[in-house]
């Protein structure tokens, strides 16, 4: 009976913390996107310093996101859009916009993908 | 490097959390659910420890969920006979009065090499010894001799016992008295040492001793080993 209640307890514990993460991710998404979404109406409208101080600031924000979503998902899409959100300032300083807009839609690709990777449907889990 | 280091210990905490957890049960008893648990928590523990790039909750999940599903399901089948029979099936008799049931051994998938083994292995030679041989659910055979042929017990000879129905226990495991055992025997430390004094041994020469409840005792004093 003591084994039952013990099991029972770290099932339960297991679905939290599955809820958790998948919380955490959902959050996640929603302000990288939301950053992004910014910052390239930033560019668009060619508030470029405005535009590379977001981008510095979503860089420290990414330092703590990273730190969470680490334990719960798979670190080789956390690696490529640390590795890209880099690069970033560094395309508006020179001027290539087209990279810029490129890079900057390949990090929103990557941050939904890990949501839409993490969401229990019939498609993930087959 | 580290980082598997201190993954392979933490996965080593917790695969013998979960074994405790599943229960004592040697590896072959294991009922076939069981046995499948064990090769897939081995499995999946290796992941986080070859790939540093999965989280390690991607291991940690699955062999916590695996083992208490477990635990769960077999706390179900204990009370529910029909889901006992759904998981891990039914015992079949195999040899009923020295005949071999051969539509049984085609559905178990049984040769005859295989049931002569397990004969064998139970100091029996001859199918027609038996009586009845039943195949459990974890695959090994269980066998009941016919009358005539099981071995003699005082009892059937009329011949009155000891009552000696206590086993040794250890008392002394390398010079470290084990309490919980005395306990069992009825004993206590005062007898411990004056045997050991009677004996001309001292505590920390003793590599074994064991005794049953009745102060039968029987020492093994450590010997001297090469370095």
């Amino acid at each position: 009976m003591k084994r039952f209640i013990i099991a029972v307890c770290i099932f339960l514990l297991l679905i939290g913390t599955c809820l958790f993460g998948l919380y955490e991710v959902y959050n996640v998404k929603n302000d990288m996107s939301a950053s992004l979404e910014e910052i390239g109406e930033q560019v668009l409208n060619n508030h470029l310093e405005k535009a590379q101080q977001s981008i510095e600031n979503l860089k420290k924000d990414w330092i703590g996101y990273e730190k969470k979503l680490v334990q719960f998902v798979g670190h080789i899409p956390l690696n490529e859009i640390s590795s890209t959100l880099e690069g970033l300032t560094y395309y508006i300083q020179y001027d290539d916009t087209a990279t810029f807009f490129a890079e900057l839609h390949r990090i929103k690709s990557l941050v939904d993908h890990v949501w839409y990777t993490e969401i229990p449907t019939l498609t993930n889990i087959f | 490097m580290t980082i598997i280091f201190i993954r392979t210990i933490l996965l080593y905490i917790l695969i013998i959390f979960a074994l405790r957890i599943m229960g004592k049960r040697q590896l072959g008893q294991l009922q076939p659910s069981e046995l499948v648990i064990t090769i897939l928590i081995s499995d999946i523990a290796t992941l986080p420890i070859e790939d540093s790039e999965i989280p390690l909750l991607a291991g940690i999940i699955p062999i916590l969920a695996l083992v208490c599903f477990e635990v769960i399901m077999s706390a179900w089948t204990l009370k529910c006979s029909r889901a006992r029979t759904i998981i891990s099936g039914n015992p079949k008799i195999i040899i009923k009065d020295g005949v071999i049931n051969q539509q049984v051994m085609k559905d178990l998938r049984f040769s005859i090499d295989d049931l002569m083994e397990q004969l064998r292995i139970n100091s029996i030679f001859d199918v027609e010894e038996v009586s009845f041989a039943i195949v459990e659910t974890t695959g090994s055979i269980s066998i009941y001799q016919k009358s005539e042929h099981r071995p003699v017990t005082p009892s059937t000879l009329n011949i009155p016992n000891d009552n000696q129905n206590f086993p040794p226990a250890v008392i002394i495991d390398d010079g470290t008295i084990n309490h919980q055992s005395l306990d069992l025997c009825g004993l206590n430390e005062e007898w411990v040492y004056s045997t050991l004094k009677k004996e001309g041994y001292r505590l920390k020469d003793i590599f074994l001793l064991t005794s049953d409840n009745a102060g039968n005792y029987y020492i093994v004093p450590k010997e001297k080993l090469k370095k």
